[in-house]
């Protein structure tokens, strides 16, 4: 019998999988997006289904590479390797931001390559949190919205967005649920498989995403993959994508129970207030949620959580990941170093590349830092 | 009852068989098509010098890049741990191992247990490895063997400005072309490799008692560059720091045997 | 090292510079004649030094620009020392970040960034420590100098203790990166200058706004207020070298160069740490005049000009390369980013122009200018240049740092192919000669001008 584990299997390895399929055939269009300032709301609105970019069934990056170089990002680098391949042909549009400097000029990469679609948009947003930035930030939204219903002749009416918040908001809230149970001793679920769960629930409607979600819950009642002397670790990072590299984690020991990653805790941190003009509770929520390094006035709130959420979730230690090339989570992971001989944390900073194309080395920081750890025990 | 330890690295293949009162025997190998090939053939030739049979083997620890391919092996531990727990038995002194192996470097530093209390090791770049010397080596026709003597005759040393193995290769041999003397070559190669480590014994303090292990141990040539630039001499090993992770994987095949008999 | 210690042996050097730099026609006569004559090292290392500070001493004029920046270098450091001794306060500000709305509170700005090209004056060693303090810290090799710099600085207590950091957002990620490490280093509070991707006239207005917030957040933390007569003033004095530097800049459309680019570069820096002052406006149309000069006469700044280069990025550390081209092969540099000043004039009328102005000159400025958006502010740039400016060649030094300039080679490329001109992508670290020397730097020019057929 397949089991919900085996369907996020399957689901999270396509790029365009068996659900996004459907809703194609069924008449939606699919709006490709980048990073967590993106709010999936307005396409759900829009009568679209959001599609959160990814790299899987990565070919390489030597098309890419064409465009981009060897000094850039291997996922921004994969990811515009598989659009020139046309894997992404399925996209009706693509809404891009200005988060780092990588994805950025995918954005111009993409639109110099004239593979498709026609709508391609770059959303900005201020690198700072402040109310001045808030009115930026929900402009620039405004314009999106103006956008998208020119460009698609649909109309986003608040009636819509309020629906999208009540659904957003659910799948937010079972995410925070199952994210919950990693609380447990016991464990009830593993990282890779949180990470399949997101890559599968980031790429659905929502609809279809809750309903996934609630079985998901369900399955996790009185299930315990604990491994014995598993070492329970906080994971933090931007891009951690591949659930083959979490498993490879888990395989030398570690019990990731609880992370700081863009596909992780940060994606449902907080709801969108039901309450109050839709597309303010969005500028809100989306402005003001757990901030990623991109966010200049932030860096202490980041800290904090990683600090609290370690406490909550009894994580023993921090694995912090940065890509090489990624200049945003390289300074987040210089100033962990800093944090963990304030606050007293073990923490192994792990570079890497999308793909795991160092794997040996990162097997032998893995297991060595476990080892280490158990040398306390 | 007897313990083996198996190091299987990037360039050599190490074991070491261990008995209740300490080393029986030794064995080195350059590695062979696969880890599997190579953990074998330095098995079988250090059970020739033990006088020993597999079957005689109560525990193997296997340990470097191959040791999760290892079917005689009962238990596998990183090379840091092992290199630990190695140099720390030989010399029980040692708070710190540069370990320079093949295709990387690693600084390690210990407890007064001899149990890892941090580390760092080199990124996928060669520079600073036993691969880097090799490569430079070649560039000036000359054996890695040979590099060591030679750079020692060399006389004040030329920098060699780039940090990549293969902008340094091409400042070698621009060097080459200039036909400034080999032995000054040589003792810039040293020079440069020594420094691409001592960038990384930045990030974890230097201890008091330092030693060096892994193959680059026995370049002569970098390991005086290193106490230069460390201003400490390096402690001695009681056996071959080339071993210490064999060693260091046999000690801990025969501790969880101990602790296994305790239980 | 001592605190401070790198700005009080470069000021000492200063001092004698410009003691030598003075009196500018005898100074040209002891270069131009006597040195040849009698060889004299001192004399020899005096012109190398002066070559690598970035202009080329060839005439009078030369020279009393030189004893200009020489000046206005020794009014930053002594500044800066006099701040450090006093224990006034004193604001970081970032390299695109301009001193003069920080000295508009009487305080002392320091760049950051800046501190590397300091310590490799001092002598190469000198700021190779910089760097390797921070990598001893973590700190990879492709992670930006400037800011490797500025974190070694400070750890070797070589950068002051700041009261307040001013960084800002775009265009570049290790901007954004390491002003959140300096804030947690130093403990300073940290404003940032949020910096727009587009440019319209809302995104002029929101930047407007920004700036206004910085002297709010200047007046708050350093309980002083905001001299708006002391920055009205200096807005209008550097309105008046931006012109200059503009109507230069125009005319590099003239085959032969009238300009030499190096001296545009200097006044990128002059611009941003001594704007608004009579020296900067003054090296501004010494500048002018002597292009218009040129101009008018159709007279080239190379002896026989053989080769138009548009070289794109910063060339900084290795500036002296551009005589090196042209003694060597008749190069002439048109434009680099830092050196084609496009400075609109700032309306003084109100506070509001000002701040509107001051924001829209933040956008334009070099570098800014052309990465803080979508690859259009490049290419568009790019494009007028080899439009309107006769290029023969393009060469883009691609700093490690500059993740976006790497993200967009085929662009870049892809505009070269359509206009037909040869383009030559290096891999340099614009401060750092580990990565690749001068010697090597050279080399590939010398072999792309001689593959090409331009030499």
């Amino acid at each position: 019998m397949t089991t919900v584990f085996d369907e996020i299997g399957i689901l999270s390895a396509a790029t365009e999988n068996s659900v996004i399929a459907e809703a194609r055939k069924q008449g939606k269009k699919i709006i490709g997006y980048f990073c967590s300032y993106v709010p999936e709301e307005i396409i759900t609105a829009a009568g679209m289904v959001p599609y959160r970019m990814r790299a899987v069934e990565p070919h390489g990056t030597s098309r890419a590479d064409a465009y981009y170089s060897s000094m850039n990002c291997t996922f921004s680098r994969s990811c515009f390797d598989k659009v020139l391949n046309g894997d992404f042909d399925f996209l009706d549009g693509v809404i891009f931001m200005n988060n780092c400097d990588h994805t950025r000029r995918m954005h111009d990469n993409w639109r110099h390559s004239g593979k498709g679609p026609e709508f391609i948009h770059m959303l900005y947003v201020p690198h700072v949190i402040t109310s001045d930035g808030e009115g930026k930030y929900r402009e620039g939204l405004e314009k999106l919205v103006r956008e998208l219903e020119k460009h698609y002749n649909v109309s986003i009416t608040g009636t819509a967005l309020t629906e999208a918040i009540k659904l957003h908001n659910k799948k937010r809230a079972l995410l925070r649920r199952i994210n919950e149970t990693r609380k447990s001793p016991e464990l009830p679920v593993k990282a890779s498989e949180m990470l399949r769960l997101m890559l599968s629930v980031t790429a659905m409607p929502v609809e279809h995403a809750n309903s996934l979600l609630e079985r998901f819950l369900d399955a996790l009642n009185g299930r315990n993959v604990s491994e014995p002397g598993g070492m329970r670790m906080m994971l933090a990072g931007g891009c951690v994508e591949e659930p083959e590299h979490l498993e490879m984690m888990e395989s030398l020991g570690a019990a990731i129970v609880a992370d700081y990653i863009c596909l992780g805790s940060r994606y449902a941190d907080r709801d969108v207030a039901a309450e109050g003009a839709p597309l303010s509770s969005i500028t809100e929520r989306y402005y003001r949620h757990l901030s990623c390094p991109r966010m200049m006035n932030d860096t202490r709130r980041r800290f904090d959580y990683i600090l609290d959420t370690m406490k909550d979730y009894r994580a023993r230690a921090l694995v912090a990941e940065k890509l090489k090339f990624c200049m945003l989570f390289f300074g987040e992971t210089f100033l962990y170093k800093e944090e963990s001989k304030k606050h007293g944390y073990p923490l192994l900073v792990l570079e890497r590349e999308y793909g795991d194309r160092t794997e040996g080395q990162q097997k032998t920081r893995i297991q060595a830092f476990i080892e280490q750890l158990r040398n306390f025990d | 009852m007897y313990y083996a330890g198996c190091d299987i690295g990037s360039l050599t293949a190490k074991a070491v068989i261990l008995d209740d009162n300490g080393i029986l025997a030794s064995s080195l190998i350059r590695v062979k098509g696969t880890a599997l090939r190579s953990a074998s053939e330095v098995m079988d030739r250090v059970l020739e010098n033990a006088g020993i049979r597999l079957d005689d083997i109560a525990l193997c620890c296997s340990t470097g890049y191959g040791r999760f391919d290892i079917p005689f092996s009962d238990m596998h531990l990183t090379e840091i741990s092992c290199h630990g727990i190695g140099a720390h038995w030989l010399n029980d002194s040692v708070r710190t191992i540069i370990d320079i192996g093949g295709q990387d470097c690693k600084v390690i530093s210990l407890d007064d247990r001899g149990l890892v209390a941090g580390f760092v090791m080199n990124d996928k770049c060669a520079a600073g490895t036993g691969r880097n010397l090799e490569i430079l080596a070649r560039a000036l026709n000359i054996t890695i063997e040979e590099l060591g003597p030679l750079a020692l005759q060399g006389g004040r040393s030329q920098s060699i400005e780039n940090t990549c193995s293969i902008f340094m290769e091409l400042e070698v041999l621009r060097m080459y072309y200039k036909k400034m003397p080999i032995p000054d070559i040589a003792s810039s190669i040293t020079e440069a490799v020594a420094r691409r480590v001592m960038a990384l014994t930045r990030s974890v303090p230097i201890n008091d008692s330092v030693c060096i292990t892994g193959g680059v141990s026995k370049n002569s040539a970098v390991v005086a560059m290193l106490e230069t630039m460390i201003e400490k001499k390096f402690v001695g090993l009681s056996h071959d720091p080339q071993l210490a992770g064999a060693v260091g994987a046999a000690l801990y095949a025969r501790q969880k045997s101990a602790r296994e008999h305790v239980c | 090292m001592s605190s401070a210690e790198m700005y009080r042996i470069l000021l000492k050097r200063l001092k004698k510079a410009e003691s030598m730099t003075g009196k500018p026609l005898l100074t040209y006569i002891l270069l131009k004649y006597i040195i040849p004559l009698v060889g004299l090292v001192q004399g020899k290392g005096l012109k190398s030094s002066l070559g690598k500070l970035g202009l080329d001493v060839k005439t009078p004029t030369d020279i009393k620009i030189l004893s200009n920046d020489i000046r206005m270098l020794i009014e930053n450091f002594e500044g800066l020392i006099s701040s450090v001794e006093k224990s006034e306060p004193i604001v970081w500000a970032e390299w695109s970040v301009t001193w003069e709305l920080i000295r508009s509170f009487g305080v002392q700005p320091v760049c950051p960034e800046r501190a590397i090209l300091f310590g490799l004056g001092v002598n190469k060693n000198y700021g190779i420590k910089f760097l390797e303090e921070s990598e001893k810290m973590g700190y990879s090799n492709e992670t930006c100098s400037c800011q490797k710099g500025a974190i070694g600085a400070y750890m070797l207590g070589q950068l002051p203790q700041p009261a307040l950091l001013v960084a800002s957002s775009h265009p570049c990620d290790s901007g954004v990166s390491i002003y959140q490490t300096l804030q947690y280093l130093t403990g300073a509070p940290l404003y940032v200058l949020d910096t727009p991707y587009w440019r319209t006239e809302s995104d002029l207005k929101y930047h407007a706004g920004v700036f206004r917030g910085l002297i709010e957040f200047c007046e708050d933390h350093l309980g002083r207020k905001f001299d708006w007569d002391r920055f009205t003033a200096a807005i209008e004095e550097m309105n008046r070298a931006n012109y200059y530097l503009r109507e230069t800049c125009e005319m590099g459309r003239a085959v032969p160069l009238p300009y030499y680019i190096r001296k545009l570069d200097a006044m990128w820096f002059s611009q941003k740490e001594s704007p608004g002052t009579s020296l900067a406006t003054q090296n501004a149309k010494m500048i002018y005049d002597k292009a218009k000069k040129n101009f008018d006469k159709g007279k080239g700044v190379a002896k026989k000009e053989k080769i138009r280069v548009i070289w794109w990025d910063v060339p900084v550390g290795f500036a002296d390369i551009s005589s090196w081209m042209t003694e060597q092969y008749g190069a002439v540099v048109i434009a680099d980013y830092i050196g084609l000043h496009l400075m609109d004039q700032i309306d003084t009328s109100s506070r509001e122009s000002i701040l509107e102005g001051v924001a829209r000159a933040h956008i334009y400025h070099g570098m800014t200018r052309q990465c803080h958006g979508p690859a259009e502010f490049v290419t568009a740039e790019l494009e007028t240049l080899i439009n309107e400016y006769s290029p023969d060649c393009f060469m883009f030094s691609r700093h490690v740092g500059c993740k976006h300039n790497w993200a967009i080679g085929k662009i870049i490329r892809d505009v070269c192919r359509r206009t037909g001109l040869p383009s030559l992508f290096l891999t340099t670290d614009i401060f750092d000669p580990r990565l690749a020397s001068r010697q090597q730097i050279k080399q590939e020019i010398s072999e792309f001008f001689k593959a090409e057929g331009l030499a």
